[in-house]
């Protein structure tokens, strides 16, 4: 037995249920400035779904406008979803989330504990008080349930007389697709009972593939089971101390014992982690955080206690600490490691322990690992970020380096001049901002070359690029500066010269 | 007074308190004595000799008349080079680049700590640079509030820290570090134990040579002319230092603008 709850407007009735109760409210796709979700004030207003925004402006001026895009839109209504499934699993062993307003519940196994549908309606119900506008169906089908609650049709069936029930519903009380629903009319039926004696081949060529499924679901010839509800992996382990902690390393073998508990945790569930939370807690409840951050995600219990070691050496509890709370919630799954046994320790390792170190002593910004991207302007075309990238190919003008010679090998060695690398076509240092400067100490010897940014990224000007020579002070004072340091000039739209790198 | 030997332990392991003669004694007994001891001073750079046969390996610079210079045939992989230059862009970081661009090359990072300006990407990968091995350490280190709060150290401590646990680490090939005033002596002698132990390349970089380091070549870039980069050979482990070199740079960053001129005509 099965209990559906269809409940159409979830996400705004989860994140603004106070505009919902009072006035019209509207929920906009932020790329094409449609309704995708209207409150019941705003529907009886004569708005519908898919109305573009300025429609929705002319019927209703003091309608609240919700715009938000794909992704956020996507996280919020999953976090919705996530809570409400959450607290239905105080009724059923089995729930499964349908789509982003629907869930099903498996009801049969609870009857003798929770009661009859009708009661466990009830219960539910009041369980997600303030809710509103839902609807609530049964049956021994998963997809009967599913139907007659999504048709607002809240109807509680039992084994014995559902093929009944279903017999003499009319077609037009169920909720089906338009087009669906326009080829249903076009053939003329009206009755449930007419469409179910239809061939499921007939049904499939000349109506809709899939509602020839469905029909075979709705009376039980196949058997659907929805995926069920999995709650996210959360860690949470309190401790406390036999003895008050008025130092940070007194923290450090209860905090150990701990870390070997959620290293033995993630290893059940075959997770990493990269962040863990501490809360040690005083005498009065006062929460002070620790913070441990892993460069990359582990689940062995030696990098958690390094960073744990330098972490703590930077922690100074401000007064005696009598718990502690180990808490995370996010885990990532685990990458797949290599079946070979014998094969040789990873440099990567000791990398991720070197990036851990220097974040726990100097900080998140104390490092970073460069990358190129694609734009116009030279100062926008490298970035930095924490994570480090999956190297990519050999470049080919690496081979013209050698192989390391050992030193043994230098008498044989005679000394063959390599090949000269070719120069560099730009400079190897960029300037964070431009230096404005005077032309008479400069030579110009090449340019110019015209750089400008990608209109689509918002950069209209141009700047005139140009290899110079730098003269210095020793111009002005007619001395000949003999250094011959290279330098990379711009002149900008306003015939403005700037110096914005060095050459190698 | 400690011989010089000493330090590598202090790097690497706590310092331990021996006050009974008995221990002194037990200490020295289990040192090996004779060729043994030998063999590791020379292999640890403590022992210099005419004809440098200590070092571990070497790889060429790709500039063959620096090549000639150098003792080994090449940079040597395993001790401090020093780049002194008095303004950017005199080519300092030509003599490097096909060195950088091999050691990115193999697992592991090439790290760089306290470049003065910005990185710019595209030129390093246009020489064959792996970017994604390329961990650059700022020269801004522990300045910020929050940081220097947490550190509780001033920036060339912090940096000079960094320096050490990147080639401790053993995952480093080679480490760029420049520098705004020379460093003390003592934390020069410990990054070059470090380096023969961990066989990890050192390039500094200077505006003026420090007055004593112990590091294995020092070279001055003097000037940039059209096609050569002159060069002041200051110092080298196991060869005579002092010589001056025109070192072949082909110049062609120009093409491109020649071609625009040509062009244009």
């Amino acid at each position: 037995m099965w209990l559906y709850l269809y409940c159409p407007h979830l996400f705004l009735q989860s994140w603004y249920l106070k505009h919902y109760q009072a006035e019209p409210i509207v929920l906009v796709d932020q790329m094409h400035h449609c309704v995708t979700d209207a409150s019941p004030q705003a529907l009886s207003a004569g708005i519908v779904l898919g109305m573009k925004l300025s429609s929705v402006q002319a019927l209703s001026p003091s309608c609240q406008i919700i715009s938000l895009n794909k992704h956020n839109l996507q996280q919020a209504m999953d976090a919705a979803m996530a809570t409400l499934a959450k607290k239905l699993m105080g009724f059923s062993s089995w729930v499964s989330p349908d789509g982003q307003d629907g869930v099903y519940l498996e009801i049969a196994s609870m009857e003798k504990l929770l009661g009859r549908p009708e009661v466990l309606t009830q219960k539910v119900q009041q369980a997600l008080l303030p809710l509103s506008d839902m609807y609530f169906a049964s049956a021994p089908y998963a997809k009967t349930a599913r139907l007659l609650a999504r048709s607002h049709i809240n109807e509680h069936l039992e084994q014995s007389n559902f093929k009944e029930y279903l017999n003499n519903l009319r077609l037009s009380r169920l909720a089906f697709a338009p087009s669906i629903e326009h080829a249903l009319r076009k053939l003329g039926l009206k009755k449930l009972n007419e469409l179910l004696q239809l061939k499921r081949s007939d049904v499939a060529y000349r109506i809709d593939q899939d509602l020839a499924q469905e029909l075979d679901f709705l009376l039980g010839h196949k058997k659907f089971l929805p995926t069920p509800f999995e709650l996210p992996l959360q860690f949470y382990l309190p401790h406390d101390l036999a003895c008050e902690a008025e130092h940070a390393q007194q923290l450090r073998f209860p905090l150990k014992h701990v870390l070997n508990q959620f290293c033995q945790y993630m290893v059940q569930h075959n997770v990493v982690a990269q962040r863990v939370i501490i809360h040690c807690l005083d005498r009065e409840q006062q929460a002070y955080p620790i913070y441990i951050e892993l460069a990359r995600g582990s689940s062995q219990l030696e990098p958690w206690l390094d960073m744990l070691k330098y972490t703590l050496e930077q922690f100074k509890p401000p007064k005696a600490i009598m718990r502690l709370v180990i808490g995370c919630k996010v885990f990532e799954t685990q990458s797949p490691q290599s079946d070979d046994f014998f094969q040789s320790p990873s440099q990567q390792k000791t990398v991720d322990g070197l990036l851990n170190k220097l974040r726990s002593r100097l900080g998140k910004e104390s490092y970073g690992f460069l990358h190129s991207e694609p734009h116009g302007l030279p100062e926008l075309q490298t970035s930095t970020s924490q994570t480090q990238r999956a190297p990519k190919a050999v470049a080919a003008s690496v081979s013209r380096a050698g192989p390391l010679i050992s030193a043994q090998a230098i008498n044989h060695h005679s000394l063959v001049s390599q090949p000269i690398p070719a120069t560099p076509l730009q400079p190897v240092w960029l300037l964070p901002q431009a230096k404005s400067i005077a032309m008479a100490q400069y030579e110009i010897l090449h340019g110019p070359e015209r750089k400008q940014g990608f209109w689509w990224q918002g950069f209209y000007g141009y700047r005139d690029y140009y290899i110079a020579r730098y003269l210095g002070w020793a111009k002005n004072n007619n001395q000949q500066n003999k250094q011959g340091a290279l330098h990379w000039l711009f002149r900008d739209d306003n015939n403005q010269w700037w110096l914005h790198g060095y050459f190698p | 007074m400690k011989p010089p030997y000493s330090l590598e332990e202090s790097l690497t392991e706590p310092l331990t308190m021996h006050t009974s003669d008995e221990a002194q004694a037990e200490q020295a007994l289990s040192k090996p004595k004779g060729p043994a001891s030998l063999e590791s001073l020379l292999n640890h750079g403590q022992l210099w000799r005419g004809k440098g046969q200590h070092t571990q390996g070497f790889h060429s610079t790709s500039f063959s008349e620096l090549d000639q210079v150098l003792p080994h045939g090449g940079w040597p992989q395993d001790a401090i080079i020093e780049l002194i230059s008095a303004a950017p862009g005199l080519g300092d970081m030509a003599l490097v680049l096909p060195e950088l661009a091999r050691l990115s090359q193999q697992e592991g990072v090439v790290a760089c700590i306290a470049p003065p300006w910005l990185l710019h990407g595209p030129m390093l990968e246009e020489s064959g640079v792996c970017l994604e091995r390329l961990l650059c350490v700022p020269s801004s280190l522990a300045l910020t509030k929050e940081n220097a709060k947490k550190s509780k150290q001033e920036p060339l401590q912090s940096q000079q820290w960094a320096a050490e646990q990147i080639i401790k680490s053993g995952g480093c090939n080679g480490l760029l570090y420049w520098q705004a005033k020379p460093l003390p002596f003592i934390h020069y002698r410990r990054l070059q134990m470090l380096c023969g132990q961990f066989h990890c390349p050192v390039f500094m970089f200077h505006q003026s040579a420090p007055l004593n380091s112990p590091s294995s070549v020092r070279l001055k870039i003097v000037a940039r002319a059209e096609k050569h980069l002159h060069i002041q050979v200051l110092k080298v482990r196991g060869a005579w230092g002092q010589q001056m070199l025109n070192i072949n740079v082909q110049n062609q960053p120009y093409h491109r603008y020649q071609l625009a001129k040509a062009n244009s005509h």
